[in-house]
């Protein structure tokens, strides 16, 4: 990922539910659920923290070593831009 | 969304109340009905509001009304665990037939003002009878979504956005009455769905109290 840091789109809701995150798109009107570890990066992004933040975040708070959470953290950046969830800070 | 979409804020799914035989039949004794139009109670009084309410409510045979009774009454136990209350058995419950551009905007079924015979309801419950499409078809109907509202209240932006339920044939959702809830105009087909209430004596834990929304899609 180019960016470093990122922050959620201003026209997206986002709720947490139980280990979930939901995220509506008020723009587009569709709606995603984040599982426990997407839904804790969100917030963390929501925090305002950058990438390596949020690196850091998931690494101290899930056990799976830092590869995986660079793979994991890749993929759901792409996804989360891809569907106008999260833009450039 | 998915019925068990819900399930995470509460709401309590059962995705297969009526099978698939039985929708046909409550669906055609619908239809051989008489059929009037739906009201909507204000202080006490019942009246026909189209800019509020537009469906019709079809006066089904008694047998059908026995057995759509029967299967609400089977969950009654069950509900009362789910939303940790004592309730009695349901209302009569309502065959609702929803033609194109027919809608219910944004509502709740009770209040804790109530002083009428809503004020007993706690848990609301639909039966969905027929498949949704986006495209036209034969038995289908398009629009029509079920929203819930009050959902969303970790952000501000989230009041007066609700959250579509898709239901399908024969699945029953049910809810706190106070819940805001509405169906948005149907775009093409026939919506069948079945209404009831479980009331119960108790006091209403006002939860659900937002009452203000935005009305899109309704028409103005």
């Amino acid at each position: 990922m180019a960016e470093l840091s990122y922050q959620p789109n201003p026209d997206v809701v986002a709720q947490r539910v139980q280990d979930e995150v939901v995220l509506v798109n008020l723009r587009t009107n569709e709606i995603y659920t984040l599982n426990r570890t997407a839904a804790r990066a969100w917030e963390l992004i929501a925090e305002g923290r950058d990438r390596p933040g949020v690196e850091a975040g998931l690494a101290e708070e899930f056990s799976v070593d830092d590869s995986e959470i660079q793979g994991e953290l890749d993929g759901l950046l792409d996804e989360l831009v891809e569907k106008e969830l999260i833009q450039p800070a | 969304m998915d019925p068990s979409f819900f399930a995470r804020f509460g709401l309590y799914i059962e995705p297969q109340l009526l099978d698939a035989d039985t929708c046909a039949q409550v669906r055609a004794a619908m239809d051989d009905a008489q059929q009037v139009e739906a009201t909507i109670e204000d202080e006490g009084t019942y009246e026909v509001d189209r800019s509020h309410r537009k469906t019709r409510l079809a006066k089904v045979d008694p047998e059908t009304l026995a057995v759509v009774r029967d299967r609400l009454n089977s969950l009654r136990e069950t509900l009362s665990g789910h939303f940790d209350l004592e309730l009695q058995e349901c209302e009569k419950p309502q065959f609702l037939v929803y033609e194109e551009g027919d809608f219910f905007r944004p509502h709740m079924d009770s209040s804790d003002k109530d002083a009428d015979e809503a004020s007993g309801r706690r848990v609301s419950a639909v039966i969905f009878l027929n498949e949704t499409s986006e495209e036209p078809a034969a038995g289908v109907y398009g629009g029509g979504a079920l929203s819930f509202y009050g959902l969303l209240q970790d952000d501000p932006k989230g009041e007066g956005i609700g959250l579509p339920l898709v239901g399908s044939p024969g699945a029953l959702v049910a809810f706190p009455s106070q819940m805001i809830h509405g169906v948005s105009p149907v775009t093409h087909g026939r919506r069948y769905t079945i209404a009831s209430w479980f009331p119960t004596g108790a006091p209403i834990d006002n939860v659900w109290g937002r009452t203000q929304h935005e009305g899109d899609p309704w028409p103005s």
